[in-house]
């Protein structure tokens, strides 16, 4: 999933570095007269994005700072060049794929790890004024899920326990998954995983998600956080050799407003937020057709009093 | 390395030859999927307008009701399909493959056959009756293969929109050339999308010459020679005339 946005990021680059966000310089030149500074959150369209900007701002404001969301500006060729520029103060982001895009849409090294995406991240974005604060709980990316009987029974709980059963298991991902990087070939080369057979489904959907419920396949690529795992009670098995991004939700903020107290603001509610949490936001807004704002809200009362 | 050059490195490239992903059994499994419809939609529609055809009731309604029915966009069918407990994921994706395609495969065949079918002169047929011809052997003897033509070229119009429109199926976890297709997009690589779009095309070619082979194999041997042969076939001096500069 990851991957496909920042390709449409990409495609979207030519015609981003033309689109002003003349709406956002109003709200953003407006300096704080207290010491609290005035702070505009800007998000991409994706739903997530939406809820994370929504959750921070709930407890900025409980914070006392004075907060504006300007939600669904577009892609991340959008957003990234208006928090450069000063358009928005605060942006929802994950780890890797945000340096991919730094770096030319060109996914590298440093991402696969959170320990060193995070600094590369900073050191990208230094010249603009703009830094990323510690990651959030909450991870966005490929994850290769078994059943919960498969997982109790063979007790895995990493990618690596698959070892000794793969050669006895049906891998199921999407049709490209037997020669992209991130999928078989990946598992095969980092992890040394040969599986029984593979089965062509589809990008970790419904497809994907019966032939795992039906054992059609043993072991299905889906995405962390669309809410999928939790709903149908998968476990995801931890990326323990990091062959996916490390695709954590970021704080990336304007070093003007990166004061202690918003810092600390942040970090405190991202700790809290974990990948089930965001999966469960994420299905409230996917599936009961919930808007991000409410959700969000309903959540920061029921975690932060 | 231009493009061209990455194409032809991507055919020449063994390990693409061979496996489940390889080009050969991909080209089966199209070939199969794509068969299996355009048979599907010869009996089916094919069938239907033999017998709409051959009685004249209720055909106009039946053929535009087909013909609406091309309306229905096949990725959305394959989608609904796709997610019906009873038809997801069977046989390897194949049966919702199969009926979404042969929706797509039917109208016109059966809007051919049918046309063909009311094409027929009517002093043909009735001079077929006059000699007590039953209604079953004029449909054998002189109905079918007047309306011949026209029934095999809408089996060639439905073969050539199946072959092209069978790259969806990759959708559906059927595995087949639409794979490379989707593959390709996915991961950005325009090479092997549209390698896997010349091998479709390449079978479109195979199916269209193939079935204009198979048309004029099936067309009886007085009805050959209509259309661009008709001025020779009128003129008998011509090939009079020919033959006797040759001897």
């Amino acid at each position: 999933m990851r991957f496909r946005r920042s390709l449409i990021s990409g495609v979207l680059a030519l015609a981003a570095a033309t689109v002003a966000v003349p709406a956002l310089t109003a709200g953003a030149s407006v300096s704080s007269s207290s010491s609290k500074p005035s702070i505009v959150i800007g998000s991409t369209n994706f739903e997530e994005q939406a809820i994370v900007s929504n959750i921070w701002a709930d407890v900025l404001k409980k914070a006392g700072y004075n907060v504006t969301v300007e939600p669904s500006l577009g892609t991340r060729a959008i957003v990234v060049p208006a928090i450069e520029k000063g358009q928005i103060d605060l942006e929802p982001d994950y780890a890797a794929s945000l340096l991919g895009f730094l770096h030319g849409g060109n996914p590298q090294p440093a991402g696969d790890i959170i320990t060193t995406a995070i600094p590369a991240d900073q050191k990208a974005l230094a010249s603009y004024g703009v830094t990323v604060l510690p990651a959030s709980k909450a991870l966005d990316t490929n994850v290769f899920a078994v059943t919960k009987a498969t997982a109790s029974k063979d007790h895995l709980t990493t990618i690596s326990s698959l070892k000794p059963y793969a050669s006895k298991l049906t891998l199921g991902g999407p049709p490209e998954c037997p020669t992209f990087a991130g999928c078989e070939p990946g598992l095969k080369k980092v992890y040394g995983l040969t599986f029984a057979g593979f089965k062509s489904l589809d990008e970790a959907g419904p497809l994907s998600v019966a032939a795992l419920k039906n054992g059609e396949v043993q072991v299905v690529e889906l995405f962390s956080s669309d809410g999928n795992v939790v709903s149908n009670n998968f476990v995801a098995l931890t990326d323990n050799k990091h062959l996916e991004g490390a695709d954590y939700i970021v704080p990336v903020i304007r070093k003007s407003v990166d004061t202690s107290g918003v810092a600390s603001v942040l970090t405190g509610i991202d700790a809290k937020l974990t990948t089930t949490a965001i999966s469960k936001l994420n299905l409230d807004v996917t599936s009961q057709q919930e808007q991000p704002a409410p959700v969000a809200q309903a959540w920061v009362k029921s975690v932060d009093g | 390395m231009s493009f061209v050059a990455h194409v032809f490195g991507w055919f020449t490239t063994a390990a693409n030859w061979t496996g489940p992903q390889g080009i050969p059994t991909l080209f089966w499994h199209q070939l199969e999927l794509s068969v299996a419809v355009v048979l599907g939609a010869i009996v089916l529609g094919g069938g239907l307008g033999v017998v709409l055809g051959h009685t004249g009731r209720g055909g106009l309604v039946a053929v535009n009701a087909a013909n609406a029915f091309r309306a229905v966009p096949t990725l959305a069918l394959l989608t609904l399909l796709a997610i019906q407990p009873a038809i997801s994921l069977k046989w390897n994706g194949f049966l919702a493959a199969w009926i979404a395609l042969t929706a797509l495969a039917i109208p016109p065949i059966l809007t051919n056959t049918y046309v063909g079918m009311r094409e027929v002169d009517a002093d043909v047929r009735d001079a077929a009756k006059a000699m007590g011809l039953t209604g079953g052997q004029v449909l054998r003897t002189v109905e079918a293969p007047l309306a011949l033509p026209f029934v095999m070229a809408g089996v060639r119009t439905a073969s050539i929109e199946v072959v092209a429109t069978s790259t969806l199926a990759a959708y559906v976890s059927y595995t087949d050339l639409g794979t490379y297709v989707i593959t390709g997009l996915n991961t950005n690589d325009s090479v092997v999308a549209f390698s896997g779009a010349l091998l479709v095309a390449a079978m479109a070619g195979m199916a269209t010459v193939s079935l204009s082979l198979l048309t004029r194999a099936l067309t009886p041997l007085p009805l050959r020679h209509r259309g661009r042969t008709d001025a020779l076939a009128r003129d008998p001096t011509v090939g009079r005339r020919a033959a006797t500069v040759n001897i």
